[in-house]
């Protein structure tokens, strides 16, 4: 890339595409295992990779975008997507993507007009939002592991939803689909919430699937069937809001969509032979993770907008630490979920050896 | 021998009726009470599962597997008492669910006079006529809504009676002997058909029962079917460290024959009037089976003829203790019954023999035999929901080749309406599950595009990227969103397919 491109976008290589491929395999597993789509991984990684952090935002939500159509059509041929459910959230996290974009498009001008590193205050701002929202998300989905009580109940708690339903805020919408009312200024304020975050991390599903779940009392197949159908309409949103402010890198939504289709196959393969509560365990880790990963490249954005003092040499350094934590934490959690998938693949073949037949009335079994 | 199933919402009009229909019939009679009584003395909290579900608090998966206890419960206890006694006369608030399929019952929907049944709601609660209306009106609803969360249907679609009788029109003592004199009838005594397939949902409901109140397997999920004195368990993976505890105790469940235990990731349930364990459509649904760890469940669906009409209409039952819906054959014989149910080779349409392949295999889920078309299928699989695929196979075979593919279809469609999982014809199951020289091609058609497409961006990145970055006019701009919106949706359509071949492809689903 040449002139004002260089600034913008980066000089790929075959060895940068590969990482991006790998990016997008790791993501797309995660993406396939957890059910969310992937970002909290692949925007840090891009960022890692020098891509600058509007961007990697604006090319992950494309990518996203995209991916979530495919999936989307998948869910509603199971009847997981409550439509009605969907667009009524669509409504003000459309709004809540405009307010993201704004402001990461001010933030990215801003730094360069104040003299600073261009794209240095975006950077910090996304990484701020990305460590202080996920830590809430991995240390919430870490207590939920660790404090559930061992009596088989491993479903999600409906406490927010019922205390919420006694408050009884009018007016309420009755969603047919997920089977449940929702009181409107609810609904108003996890659209907004998710739309936001989706618009500024690319990620919506870490705060979409829990509240559907959470708040409003949803069966987790729904939820994620839906935030996916939303996504799909929040991608396209945010895709469309990115592109005309001219973010969006095609290579690198076009390399990640290399590796995370394939990816989430194997995820969901992984979904379907992983106990609930390695699930959730895996992904606590992971993502705690990720947030480490970013809050060690925090200092570099520091020093650039002068916020700090350190020396400019460390910025490899603390990159380069950025950059290890994030794969180790892709590596380990991609470990696991293969593991498992060829663990289950191997159990398969043996499938037909388990079936257990007793004759009555001997009673040998 | 008779069996009475009187339902309505008011309790005092339907057991002042059982009663006196018990007195004419000589009948034992049961309230809904009386079992729920039975129900909560034995652990089951029943009154806590009607506030959750009156209130709509609790989230209904929660719910489900206390439903399916409460019901397997009351199915085992009225199936304890027809045994005992001759006659049995039970009233509830939509009792003609609780032993579906089963020719010999007599379902009643019992109307009450309204006018004096408000004057009554007035007196006994002190409340005015308005208030007294919107209480009715609220219990009312409240039925209906347990109905519905119950059996998954509507307590006022009269297609599950065989008789109703309106207060207002009619005497109590008249409505008594209109009862009476039908239980007279030869259509509503019992058969071997009948017999056996009472023989069979009770023995599921007991050991449904059995396997609810034990404290090793109460909180899992298990598939339980009968059929023909042959009990089915299917449990999950996950749960295999709980099969000796379940093993165990059907060991000393009274009155199977055979008792198959099957571990399936999921059931697959295939839909057909004819089964044959050498054709295609056995090799490609036990091998999707294999694939997914799923046990196959079969159904039969028998055409409906004339006769038949309305017997299976007539409930929308609970099919969680699956027994054999057969067609009743008064009209055909007069109602005179041979003691023993003969049939001719290859009559069950294969049932039987794709069965005991499918056993061989370890692939066997249960099977049971459906007269009706689709609305009785949709019915069988809301009972049931532990399906993950529905496929429909040879059904209509009876029709031209023509007429046979549409109807096909139509059933196809009318199915994937209503329910929340996937169901597709066989064609569709061979399309998706046999990879051979026509997936080969759809791979390469949807391969090469895409190949072609990431050649071009990455020969011509720069100019691309220019066109996509650099600031210019508002028209270029919205030409650049728009460009991005119509061609990441596109790439995403033909690589998805094609990966999802790939992976197809390497059986790797």
């Amino acid at each position: 890339m040449h002139g004002l491109l260089s600034e913008l976008f980066i000089n790929l290589d075959l060895y940068s595409a590969l990482q991006v491929v790998i990016l997008g395999f790791i993501g797309g597993v995660l993406s396939g295992f957890i059910g969310s789509g992937g970002a909290f991984f692949m925007t840090p990684g891009m960022m890692n990779l020098g891509v600058q952090g509007v961007v990697a935002v604006a090319s992950n939500i494309t990518h996203k975008f995209g991916k979530a159509m495919v999936g989307s059509h998948k869910h509603g041929e199971m009847g997981n997507v409550d439509k009605k459910l969907a667009l009524s959230l669509l409504i003000t996290a459309a709004a809540g993507i405009r307010l993201a974009v704004w402001l990461s498009s001010l933030l990215f001008e801003s730094g360069d007009a104040s003299g600073g590193h261009k794209g240095a205050g975006a950077n910090l701002y996304i990484s701020l939002v990305f460590v202080s929202i996920l830590t809430v998300v991995a240390v919430s989905m870490l207590k939920d592991v660790f404090g559930k009580k061992s009596d088989g109940d491993t479903g999600p708690s409906h406490k927010i939803a019922e205390a919420l339903a006694r408050l009884n805020l009018k007016p309420l919408i009755y969603f047919k689909v997920a089977d449940v009312h929702v009181s409107l200024w609810v609904l108003l304020l996890v659209g907004l919430t998710t739309g936001y975050l989706a618009g500024t991390i690319g990620v919506g599903g870490f705060i979409g699937v829990p509240a559907m779940i959470y708040v409003f009392g949803i069966p987790t197949a729904v939820a994620a069937g839906t935030e996916l159908y939303l996504a799909m309409f929040m991608g396209a949103f945010g895709a469309l809001n990115y592109a005309f402010a001219g973010y969006v890198d095609l290579r690198l939504v076009l390399l990640l969509f290399l590796g995370s289709l394939l990816g989430v196959h194997l995820g969901v393969y992984g979904v379907k032979v992983v106990k609930e509560k390695i699930i959730r365990l895996v992904t606590g880790v992971i993502i705690l993770l990720c947030v480490l990963s970013r809050a060690v490249a925090i200092p570099v954005y520091l020093r650039q907008m002068d916020l700090i003092n350190t020396a400019a040499s460390w910025d490899g350094w603390l990159n380069s630490a950025s950059k290890g934590l994030l794969f180790a934490s892709g590596f380990a959690g991609i470990g696991i979920i293969m593991y498992n998938v060829l663990k289950a693949y191997r159990q398969r073949l043996r499938l037909k050896r388990t079936i257990a037949y007793s004759q009555k009335p001997t009673g040998q079994h | 021998m008779a069996i009475v199933i009187i339902s309505s919402e008011i309790k005092n009009v339907r057991r002042d009726l059982a009663q006196s229909v018990a007195a004419k019939l000589g009948a034992q009679c049961i309230s809904r009470e009386q079992l729920v009584e039975q129900a909560t003395q034995a652990g089951i909290p029943v009154g806590k599962l009607e506030v959750a579900v009156f209130k709509q608090s609790t989230p209904r998966e929660r719910l489900a597997r206390l439903k399916y206890r409460y019901l397997a419960f009351v199915t085992a206890a009225l199936c304890d008492l027809a045994s005992q006694h001759r006659d049995l006369v039970y009233h509830g608030r939509a009792g003609n669910l609780l032993l579906p399929r089963i020719s010999h019952v007599i379902r009643v929907r019992l109307l009450a006079d309204e006018e004096r049944q408000l004057q009554q709601t007035m007196t006994s609660l002190n409340l005015e006529m308005e208030k007294a209306k919107d209480y009715q009106r609220r219990l009312q609803e409240d039925v209906a809504r347990w109905v519905h969360f119950m059996h998954g249907t509507d307590p006022n679609d009269l297609r599950g009676y065989d008789l109703v009788l309106n207060l207002a029109h009619l005497k109590m003592e008249s409505a008594a002997a209109a009862i009476f004199s039908m239980a007279q009838l030869p259509d509503f005594q019992t058969t071997p058909a009948s017999t056996q397939a009472l023989g069979d949902l009770c023995l599921a409901a007991r050991a449904r029962d059995l396997l609810g109140r034990d404290e090793r397997t109460g909180d899992i999920d298990l598939g339980v079917s009968a059929q023909d004195g042959r009990l089915t368990v299917t449990y999950m993976p996950q749960q295999a460290e709980k099969a000796p505890a379940i093993k165990a105790l059907l060991a000393s469940l009274q009155g199977a024959r055979e008792v198959v235990c099957t571990m399936a990731l999921t059931n697959l349930l295939w839909v057909s009037e004819s089964f044959d364990p050498d054709s295609s459509s056995f090799a490609h649904v036990t091998d999707l089976a294999q694939r997914w760890g799923a046990a196959v469940e079969l159904m039969r669906l028998a055409p409906q003829t004339a006769d038949e009409e309305g017997v299976c209409l007539a409930s929308a039952e609970d099919l969680t203790a699956a027994g054999p819906c057969l067609p009743k054959e008064m009209d055909l014989t007069g109602g005179i019954q041979d003691d023993v149910v003969t049939q001719p080779a290859g009559a069950d349409g294969g049932l039987a023999s794709t069965a005991e392949r499918l056993i061989s295999l370890g692939l066997f889920g249960g099977g049971r035999v459906l007269v009706g078309g689709g609305e009785e299928v949709v019915v069988a699989i809301k009972s049931a929901p532990h399906y993950s695929l529905v496929v429909v196979g040879d059904v209509f075979v009876s029709k031209s080749p023509a007429v046979r593919t549409r109807l096909s279809r139509e059933l196809v469609a009318y199915v994937s309406e209503r329910v929340t999982l996937p169901v597709m014809s066989k064609e569709d199951l061979q399309a998706k599950v046999v990879f051979g020289a026509k997936q080969f091609a759809r791979l390469a058609l949807y391969t090469a595009p895409v190949a072609a497409i990431f050649l071009a961006v990455f020969t011509f990145q720069e100019p691309i990227q220019g066109f996509l970055g650099s600031p210019g006019s508002l028209g270029m701009k919205v030409l650049a969103a728009a460009a991005v919106a119509g061609f990441v949706p596109l790439v995403a359509y033909l690589y998805g397919n094609s990966a999802g071949l790939l992976f197809k492809w390497l059986r790797f689903e």
